[in-house]
């Protein structure tokens, strides 16, 4: 390199002068407040839900209507799930189909989930029977808490059915989505 | 200019207007007059540079009625077309020059591909042109939800939860745009500003430079035939010599402008309106949700299998070939004889698009239930469709209002049925027995709904006649409000998976052997049903 180097030694092989380190220096930080306007922009419009709205948790104040075992699946519309049951436990199952976000329909006379989109269909405990839809119905973490407040269940990380202890209190957290298994 | 005059003048006197006015010095002061040629360009840039000046004036005079937000954009919408002096006018005009300007873009960019026009200097230009595209088709997709009808709700759900299937951000990608989980009023509201802020001023900027190259570096390409070909040197120095600006093209631009103004104030005047269906409901999804003609390519991919594959990475290496191409075309040449590959490859893309803009509608390839289906042809949430049409007064319901039944098809025997006797309550449709009967558009409605249900041959009515296949009730609900319910009921032929064939089964009742069907599966044997159910009001009927 035949740069002039004032005021400071020549830069020996393989280290960096003065220049060329407040050079990358003021690069770095250019870069740095590029990184930090991004995520101030997307901190600022990310959006938030108040509590009790979708995409919060919701808590369900007549525990004891939801529909048991081997009963038709009861809708939340407000907070976008099918409450289902069978032998293994619950599910709230989200409304939207996982095919393109159509809203599916629960027909009774058939015992299974349809979407009138594209026709995509699932059983009532939110497995794919058949149609475009890559994977089963989404769902929502249940939390069950006992009188005192203490958490006495949860759905798991898999999504799996929950068992509801008696007289429990219950909260769908409709912010914590979990993916249903590919098909 | 003789031998003996003096310098020309500077600035020359004849481009005077150029250089005093500022919109005039955007412009070339002249052309190679081959440039200019009508069936070189096609005047497919200026053309839409002028539909984007279109929907700036008719953008700007329709947010003055319009709020977004969900309490008020749907009744903003009805305000401006019935309201409103030229209100639908406005809102058609806007609507048609969108069209027309997407329309008009891509119809630029093949031009502009098959003439070889993106070589050389204009690499830059085309990928500025290339980002135009791009916006143009997010402008008019963010003014999709701004009606905030079914039609705009859906298509928007369903493009925006394409992005979802991005990998790794498509979540957070997804909530930006929506505003959350779903759409609503946050959701439209960033639509809005994306619709009437940000993409319009990326649009000027990017319009600005793309033009800057054409109009000051590179100007437009010459055809490939003159620059290229053989022309004897009189056509050459025909086809080189200048055309200026002031008055040869202006005159011509204000012609075009004027004629295409004309035709879009006819079109608007007489078939063109744009559409505006039921408000938005985000808890019913309508049957056959339609992307907008310019995605359906996008929704033909999607049927073909995994939405992250077909719906995010083939259209995006699909855009990023375009934005590349004149990096990836080395050869120098601009004829289409010299660069046949090149020619190939654009035809057959073209070809590819049409026919995947055919799977993307929604007849293709989707499985909808006969019954569903009929009622959505008659009774649609996507548009007004037939039953809407109908002249309000031909709607007939029974006594001071009450439930008339219309028997669509219906077992023979129900028509001599006493309980069915009385004719102001229940009507039995029939054809009629002589011709030359006129009929109302209601009683042609059923005589076409009857034909089409019957000739179904998936739909059959209820083995043990325990109800009409198919009825229309009409009822009156106040004074100018009708309610009317389409309802089918049927009963369908179990048929092996495999073979295809109808399976029998024993009937219990007569011990006989008969059809199996659906029901004999179910704990509950009922017939199957779908209704659709039409509101109609006086003065919102599309039929008179």
């Amino acid at each position: 390199m035949n740069a002039q180097h004032i005021g400071g030694e020549p830069g020996r092989a393989g280290e960096l002068d003065r220049r060329q380190f407040l050079n990358y220096a003021w690069l770095a930080s250019l870069g740095v407040l590029f990184v930090q306007g991004a995520l101030v922009t997307y901190q600022f419009a990310k959006p938030r839900v108040r509590e009790g709205e979708f995409g919060s948790e919701v808590s369900i104040d007549a525990v004891d209507s939801l529909p048991g075992e081997g009963e038709q699946p009861l809708a939340f519309d407000k907070a976008k799930f099918w409450w289902v049951e069978s032998e293994a436990g619950a599910l709230a199952l989200y409304k939207v189909c996982t095919h393109l976000g159509c809203i599916y329909d629960w027909k009774a006379s058939e015992g299974k989930f349809i979407c009138p989109c594209h026709g995509s269909q699932f059983m009532q405990m939110g497995k794919r029977l058949t149609g475009p839809a890559p994977r089963d119905l989404d769902r929502f973490v249940i939390r069950a808490y006992d009188q005192e407040g203490n958490l006495v269940a949860e759905t798991n990380e898999a999504g799996d059915p929950l068992q509801i202890p008696a007289g429990a209190t219950v909260v769908v957290d409709t912010g914590e989505r979990i993916r249903g298994a590919p098909a | 200019m003789l031998r003996g005059d003096g310098p020309t003048e500077k600035p020359n006197p004849r481009y005077m207007a150029q250089v005093k006015s500022f919109v005039l010095h955007t412009r070339p002061k002249y052309y190679q007059r081959a440039s200019t040629w009508f069936t070189h360009t096609w005047r497919l840039g200026w053309l839409a540079v002028f539909f984007f000046i279109v929907e700036a004036v008719t953008g700007v005079l329709l947010m003055v009625f319009y709020a977004p937000t969900p309490e008020r954009a749907y009744g903003d919408m009805l305000k401006i077309i019935s309201g409103v002096p030229f209100g639908q006018f406005i809102r058609d005009l806007h609507r048609l020059a969108a069209e027309a300007m997407v329309a008009v873009v891509v119809l630029h960019l093949l031009r502009v591909f098959f003439t070889g026009s993106y070589k050389g200097p204009r690499r830059f230009t085309w990928l500025t042109g290339m980002v135009l595209l791009l916006v143009t088709l997010f402008l008019s997709f963010s003014g999709y939800l701004l009606p905030w009808d079914q039609l705009a709700y859906w298509a928007v759900t369903i493009g925006t939860s394409i992005a979802e299937e991005v990998p790794i951000v498509g979540n957070q990608i997804t909530l930006l745009l929506r505003g959350g989980v779903d759409i609503w009023g946050q959701g439209l509201l960033r639509f809005y500003l994306l619709h009437v802020v940000l993409l319009p001023l990326i649009a000027i900027i990017f319009i600005s430079v793309h033009y800057y190259k054409v109009a000051r570096e590179h100007s437009i390409s010459l055809p490939a035939s003159v620059e290229e070909g053989d022309l004897d040197p009189e056509e050459r120095k025909r086809a080189e010599e200048r055309v200026d600006l002031i008055p040869d093209l202006l005159t011509h631009e204000l012609m075009l402008g004027s004629l295409v103004l004309l035709l879009m104030v006819l079109a608007v005047s007489t078939f063109f309106h744009a559409p505006l269906e039921a408000p938005a409901d985000p808890n019913s999804t309508p049957l056959q949700t339609e992307a907008p003609w310019y995605f359906l390519w996008l929704q033909g991919l999607l049927k073909l299998g995994n939405a992250t594959l077909f719906g995010v990475v083939v259209p995006g290496l699909f855009v990023l070939l375009l934005f590349v191409i004149p990096w990836l075309d080395k050869n120098p040449y601009r004829l289409a004889s010299r660069r046949r590959l090149a020619v190939a490859m654009g035809a057959l893309t073209v070809m590819v698009m049409v026919i995947l803009s055919y799977m993307g509608t929604p007849s293709y390839g989707i499985e909808t239930p006969p019954a569903q289906e009929i009622l959505a042809r008659y009774a649609p949430q996507t548009h007004p469709g037939p039953v809407r049409e109908l002249p309000f007064d031909q709607l007939v319901a029974g006594p001071e209002g009450a439930r008339r039944t219309y028997f669509v098809s219906y077992p023979a025997s129900w028509a001599s049925d006493e309980r069915y006797s009385d004719d102001e309550r229940y009507v039995f449709v029939r054809e009629p027995e002589v011709g030359g009967v006129q009929l109302d558009d209601f009683e042609e409605l059923l005589l076409r709904l009857k034909s089409d249900v019957e000739t179904d041959p998936d739909l059959m009515a209820p083995l043990d006649e325990s109800a009409p296949l198919a009825i229309v009730t009409v009822e009156s609900l106040q004074p100018n409000l009708k309610r009317i319910e389409l309802k089918i009921t049927y009963d369908e032929i179990v048929r092996d998976p495999r073979s295809g064939e109808a399976r029998t089964i024993v009937d219990q009742q007569t011990g006989e052997e008969r059809l199996m069907i659906k029901r004999d599966l179910k704990d509950d044997p009922a017939p199957d049903e779908e209704s659709a159910v039409v509101l109609l009001h006086r003065y919102s009927s599309y039929g008179d």
